[in-house]
């Protein structure tokens, strides 16, 4: 019988993987497992746009206000996982997911004028590439409901998100004297990481194909609110988590 | 340093730069087709040492085929220093983003260069850009930052000027301190301070290469030296007032660098004034400012547009006629005698410091210096101008008027615009006020300083001066003004005032329709039209009422409410 210390799969060979879900075992409402290890491979869409401001101190006592309205994207998402049947039809399982998602952020500024007070530039830019780095784990109470042919199994917990997210730090313009007008030339990105905790909820559906081996496919919905650390002393809020769509293999034992 | 202009320069030079291409020493960054002349190539060098790039060692070559026509670069010898870092990129990457608390642009790594020190050694660096373009150096064997470089080439710095008001100083970071270079505006504006040291005053103004150090400093960029933060930004603020509204650039219109000196001395004591090249900090003439006997810095921002547009007036003339206004002294005759303390004194018979009168036929002859007064009176006409661009209307402190210098705590006014007479020129017998009309001018009686008293080959002003049939001494402080370029210039400048704004002459009692405030800057062009394209440099007053009539013309049209209001000004002064 395999042991849960392959919970203990780095990261990285998740990667080559996929993701696992721990599901209830009670396939074809025959006897229940007592542990069951899932891995996933799918889709996760982030779970919001967001708009981080920052406001720094820039020319001769001036301030320059960047704002960065981040888009959302759906990407390639693993998933891991075990469960272990507490009772029947009750699991508790733990699974790890992540996701890394590449978006694009519109960017506003107000850039204050070299030489004059009151006189900011505005400039419009976009930067690509921002990366959108989840790796979570989700804590849940497992129902299974075993019908006919499927396992069903709905599921909700909390959930431990740590965000890897990439925020504009500076812009690059073009300015020529007498500078009431700047372009966009580029930005450069910072890289910040962040945790906290949100919640998950979701419904595991799966077809035995053997005693120990089944499929499946889980959709989940999580959310957490993680906030980082402006250029300032305000915060940007970041939504993670988001839908998830996988599907992958079965394990019980 | 290499510069190799003749083949045998250039033969040298060639062994070294073969030497060390073949050694690796050196190698090709760059090969562009010259864009001005056809079948040339211009090749760029870039020294390196075990392959790592030596700061500021290159070399560029200009080739016609395989001639060599010319190379300038810089090549350091006797590198001898281990190439082996004691930290890693990643390690420099985060003591540089913690030092500048800014990640590198675009998420590059650092990069080894090899930097010269002016001792003559060399450290083996990294170096990174961050975020708003500056670039760390950080020691790649101690993690010490060695140097720090604003690509940016200038910074906005937060000063205070002299009345408690913040301004926006643009300076550069040079050595790790911020200097009063102002690389934002084309020309570059460079503001020097002395130190009240009148030695460096002589050597900036005879035309002395200034140096960096020379420069005003500060650690921060956060300048609470009101003398320097005012004559550095109102110097700029001038440049921005003759850009925006004259299409000029600087002092020449071609953007000669500007220099501003500060000099607490006994030199600039209660004075401001421009000189001319081939003086000044790198032989670009400059403004120098003053302190007050109080100590309060001759800086404010009409004073500082009155100075530079001395700059402009010299430039624009000199570039048309080969000289500034030149010093013709126009002659009046006056009255055959005048009375001091009770004593008659008649011309032919009377002389100071041992010099006697110029006299035709037994009367004085007077003279004054037109082309001082009408300078006098642009710089007035522009200082005003660049308050009213860049101030509210209004009275007080840091408000636009059609005063000088009011600005200057217990100095000022020195002179209005509006109605000249209002501001009172001390003399030994009491005040009269500052002419407002031809007829009000002073005209100084003449001394000769060569050949005879009816036939003089020179002559030079006497502290005695006729005005409206007043003599005025100014014995006791010996002062002629140069013939009255302060005292005489608002005759021109009132014309300047009533043009705009119109109002009735005091002492002709002629009504001018001025265009109005709304429409000022028309008047503001036909004058800086007369001074830059039209002024010859032997003008007097009437010559220059006529120039400034034409330009009026050729700018608004001979109907035009410009041409009248100029026109009615001139006349109403006197001028025609």
């Amino acid at each position: 019988m395999a042991s849960p210390k392959w919970l203990l799969v780095r990261p990285a060979a998740l990667l080559m993987m996929a993701t696992v879900w721990a599901t209830s075992a009670a396939a074809q409402s025959h006897s229940q497992p007592r542990v069951e290890i899932s891995a996933n491979v799918g889709a996760q869409t982030a779970a919001s746009k967001f708009t981080a401001s920052d406001t720094v101190p820039s020319n001769g006592g001036e301030t320059e206000t960047i704002t960065v309205d981040h888009g959302a994207k759906t990407a390639l998402a693993f998933d891991i996982g075990a469960a272990v049947r507490i009772v029947p039809r009750l699991f508790v399982g733990v699974s790890y997911a992540a996701a890394e998602m590449k978006t694009s952020g519109a960017i506003t500024a107000s850039i204050p004028h070299p030489i004059l007070f009151n006189a900011p530039r505005t400039v419009k830019g976009s930067v690509d590439g921002l990366a959108h780095q989840e790796q979570n784990v989700h804590v849940d109470v497992i129902y299974a409901l075993p019908i006919n042919a499927v396992d069903v199994k709905v599921m909700a917990g909390p959930t431990f998100f740590t965000l890897k997210q990439d925020f504009v730090s500076g812009l690059s313009i073009t300015e020529t004297y007498p500078f009431d007008t700047a372009t966009f030339a580029g930005a450069t990105t910072k890289r910040s990481s962040k945790s906290a905790v949100g919640f998950n909820a979701g419904v595991d559906i799966s077809h035995s194909i053997s005693s120990q081996t089944g499929i499946g496919a889980l959709i989940r919905y999580s959310q957490g609110d993680v906030k980082f650390d402006g250029a300032d002393t305000a915060q940007h809020a970041v939504k993670a988590g988001g839908l998830e769509v996988v599907a992958g293999i079965r394990l019980r034992f | 340093m290499l510069s190799a202009t003749t083949q045998d320069a250039i033969a040298d030079s060639n062994r070294l730069i073969t030497r060390m291409l073949q050694a690796s020493e050196l190698k090709s960054v760059r090969v562009q087709d010259d864009p001005q002349i056809a079948g040339r190539q211009i090749q760029t060098l870039q020294q390196v040492y075990q392959g790592i790039p030596v700061e500021g060692g290159s070399v560029t070559l200009q080739k016609s085929g395989a001639v060599t026509v010319s190379m300038f670069g810089t090549l350091f010898n006797a590198i001898s220093i281990d190439t082996t870092p004691a930290i890693a990129p990643i390690d420099a990457a985060r003591i540089i983003e913690k030092a500048a608390n800014a990640s590198i642009a675009f998420g590059a790594s650092p990069t080894l260069a090899i930097v010269p020190s002016p001792a003559g050694t060399f450290a083996l660096t990294y170096k990174a850009t961050v975020a708003y373009a500056i670039t760390y150096y950080v020691d790649a064997l101690t993690g010490d930052i060695v140097r720090i470089v604003d690509e940016k080439n200038y910074d906005t710095g937060l000063g205070t000027g002299t009345l408690g008001e913040p301004k926006k100083m643009a300076t550069t970071l040079i050595d790790s301190a911020y200097r009063t270079r102002d690389t934002l505006r084309p020309a570059g504006i460079s503001t020097y301070d002395t130190g009240g040291s009148s030695t460096a005053l002589d050597r900036m103004l005879n035309g002395a290469n200034a140096t960096d150090s020379d420069l005003a400093s500060s650690t921060t960029n956060t300048w609470t030296n009101g003398y320097v933060v005012d004559a550095h930004t109102n110097t700029g603020l001038t440049y921005d007032y003759l850009y925006r509204q004259q299409n000029w650039s600087g002092l020449d219109g071609s953007n000669r660098p500007l220099s501003d000196i500060v000099h607490s001395g006994s030199e600039a004591r209660d004075n401001a004034f421009f000189i001319g090249p081939p003086f000044g900090p790198n032989k670009n003439g400059a403004m120098v400012y003053g302190r007050t006997s109080g100590g309060v810095p001759v800086t404010a921002l009409d004073i500082a547009g009155h100075e530079l547009m001395h700059g402009v007036t010299f430039f624009s003339l000199s570039s048309r006629t080969g000289s500034g206004f030149v010093p013709i002294v126009y002659t009046v005759l006056g009255p055959t005698s005048f009375v001091f303390n009770g004593t008659t004194f008649a011309c032919a018979t009377t002389t100071l410091g041992g010099r006697p009168f110029f006299c035709s036929n037994g009367r004085y002859v007077l003279g004054a210096s037109h082309g001082g007064a009408i300078n006098e009176a642009l710089s007035d006409m522009f200082g005003t101008s660049v308050e009213f661009f860049f101030q509210p209307a209004g009275s007080g402190p840091l408000k636009a008027d059609y005063l000088m210098g009011e600005d200057v705590t217990n100095f000022g006014p020195n002179r209005s615009l509006t109605n000249p007479a209002a501001i009172s020129i001390t003399h030994d017998n009491g005040t009269i006020g500052y002419p407002d009309h031809v007829t009000k001018m002073l005209n100084y009686a003449l001394l000769v300083s060569g050949g005879t008293a009816t036939n003089p080959t020179s002559v030079a002003f006497s502290p005695v001066a006729f005005s409206n049939g007043n003599t005025v001494f100014f014995l006791n402080s010996g002062s002629t003004d140069g013939g009255g370029v302060h005292l005489n210039s608002t005759v021109f400048s009132h014309a300047f005032y009533l043009a705009i704004e119109g109002g009735r002459n005091a002492t002709s009692g002629l009504t001018v329709a001025g265009v109005g405030a709304a429409n000022r800057t028309q008047i503001e062009k036909v004058f800086f039209r007369a001074i830059t394209q039209l002024m010859p440099n032997n003008a007097n007053l009437q010559t220059a009422a006529a120039v400034a009539i034409q330009a009026a013309v050729d700018l608004y049209g001979a109907g035009s409410p410009a041409a009248q209001a100029v026109t009615q000004a001139m006349t109403a002064v006197g001028l025609r």
